[in-house]
């Protein structure tokens, strides 16, 4: 039997006086690559911040692995949107992994902590010649597969990353993928806010498409109809109508 | 050197009481300085700095010793100044200011209108006058920077966590709101505890200064940590000696002593890249 991991019932969200999740229902599979894809405004960061409990669900639920969003927070990790975070600070690849697993019980002062799990998780994403480098002087997509190797080291077996694709190049895009992919394959349930629906088909298991509320859901091959990105980007739509099912922008089909 | 040029001053107690103060300070406002630079806090420590005066003076008028009245003051005004900002909608910089003086104005009123000239000297409140701190300073500084260094060690990971990653460190379950405020709150105890020495007005220059020094020289946080303690003690220390010999104010001594290791950093920057 396939274990369901995030269950979203009727899930609704109201920000202020703005309903930003409206009746929004989907079942992810433990194991699965997922793309979140929709217009600006769309709900996928909103979606990302009720599934690990930062916002509050006006109506409905969201249960992970059976359990409500909040009391299943600790076995999710969550790579937030670049802005969000604070590059002021020189910290290097170590120091970055080593705060994934950071408790809210203090530390003994002046006692080494083995650097094991820091280095399994670099290693893991294929950074571990990088462990000492500064992040901030980073490349975009290293950035990304350090935030990563932080969440690993937390031990979630959800991972959430908030737009990871956004100012990456194409090459440290497929070098994030296949790591992705790995760890897909080992067992992490990834969900990945995206723009970049050209790709979605050859890099994602499956396609959640968000426009305040759930339009489509399962398959990039076939859930990309006309009328599903008329509803994701309604006039804009045009800009994709050399995509139909099976041929996602590209004129050789594939 | 002659070397009694540097005992010399200890045959004093009033010296051997101003030099702990000094190193003291020397360590605390540059340990927390190092978060505060790279969360852009800067106004923050200012705000903290200005908006105790109203409670010095109360503190005074009751007969309470400053550091004790200031201590309570210190937790409200960090509490109050991080429940303002996360709800403000007038922006971050804006609410501070308008709290910092509103705060600041009903300290000098509460000064003229108790007439405090004899137990509260504005120059001192301002500027720091750290050569004529008493026993009960040295103690209640030494509580404030014992409180204040043992409370970031303890909890160095949570505050770094949060300062660099605030969502993602609560989506871990980390409390970030109770770490934030005990950020806050020893902020305001190592600001307070450096009022004597530097002043209302130049606490910024200790707790800025030596943290940006470092941070010009060395690749690494951690290791700036250290070396802003060490920039802090020598700037301090410094401005101590200063202040003796040429009767300097301690307060602008101290924070032009720190300008100086700031300059030297900058002008060293690229050649003098340390771990």
């Amino acid at each position: 039997m396939v274990e369901n991991t995030i269950v979203s019932d009727s899930c609704c969200v109201e920000l202020g006086n703005s309903l930003v999740l409206d009746d929004v229902s989907f079942s992810i599979n433990k194991s699965s690559l997922i793309a979140v894809v929709g217009p600006n405004g769309g709900g996928k960061t909103t979606l990302f911040n009720a599934i690990t409990g930062l916002v509050p669900i006006t109506n409905g639920k969201i249960k992970i692995n059976g359990e409500d969003a909040k009391k299943g927070s600790g076995n999710i990790g969550y790579v937030s949107q670049n802005e969000n975070l604070n590059w002021n600070f020189p910290l290097t690849a170590r120091q970055v992994v080593g705060l994934g697993n950071t408790k809210n019980l203090p530390s003994i002062p002046f006692i080494q902590k083995s650097n094991d799990l820091i280095e399994e998780c670099l290693n893991d994403v294929g950074l571990y010649d990088k462990i000492d480098d500064r992040v901030d002087n980073m490349s975009g997509g290293q950035r990304q597969r350090v935030l990563l190797a932080k969440i690993l080291a937390q031990g979630a077996n959800i991972l959430l990353l908030d737009e990871a694709f956004s100012g990456v190049d194409v090459g440290s895009q497929i070098s994030l993928i296949e790591v992705l992919r790995k760890l897909k394959d080992s067992g992490k349930t990834i969900m990945i806010a995206t723009h970049d629906i050209n790709n979605v088909a050859d890099r994602f298991d499956e396609v959640l498409c968000l426009n305040r509320h759930c339009c489509a859901y399962g398959d990039p091959l076939k859930v990309f109809t006309q009328e599903v990105l008329s509803e994701l980007y309604g006039t804009h739509s045009s800009m994709f109508e050399t995509h139909e099912i099976g041929n996602h922008g590209k004129k050789d089909g594939h | 050197m002659d070397i009694d040029f540097i005992i010399e001053p200890f045959s004093y107690q009033f010296m051997v009481r101003s030099m702990t103060i000094s190193i003291l300070v020397g360590i605390t406002l540059p340990l927390i300085g190092s978060f505060v630079i790279n969360r852009n806090l800067g106004f923050m420590g200012d705000a903290i700095a200005h908006a105790s005066l109203p409670i010095l003076v109360i503190g005074s008028v009751l007969g309470v010793s400053i550091f004790l009245s200031a201590i309570p003051a210190a937790v409200i005004i960090a509490l109050l100044l991080g429940y303002i900002i996360s709800k403000s909608t007038v922006g971050e910089d804006t609410a501070i200011g308008i709290i910092f003086s509103t705060f600041f104005a009903i300290g000098i009123i509460l000064l003229k209108r108790y007439n405090l000239a004899t137990t509260l000297n504005i120059e001192d409140i301002l500027f720091g006058q750290i050569l004529g701190v008493s026993n009960g300073d040295v103690i209640s500084t030494l509580a404030l920077s014992l409180i204040t260094i043992f409370t970031i060690i303890i909890f160095y990971k949570q505050i770094l966590y949060l300062s660099f990653d605030p969502i993602g460190a609560q989506v871990t379950g980390l409390n970030t709101k109770l770490f934030d405020s005990v950020f806050l709150i020893v902020l305001s105890l190592a600001v307070i505890g450096a009022l004597q020495s530097v002043g209302i007005i130049l606490v910024l220059s200790m707790l800025i200064t030596p943290a940006a020094a470092a941070k010009l020289i060395m690749k690494n946080f951690y290791h700036s940590i250290y070396i802003s303690c060490i920039f802090g003690v020598i700037a301090s220390v410094t401005g101590l000696y200063f202040s003796y010999y040429i009767n300097l104010p301690s307060g602008p001594a101290m924070a032009l002593s720190s300008t100086a290791i700031f300059l030297i950093c900058w002008v060293f920057r690229r050649s003098v890249r340390l771990i």
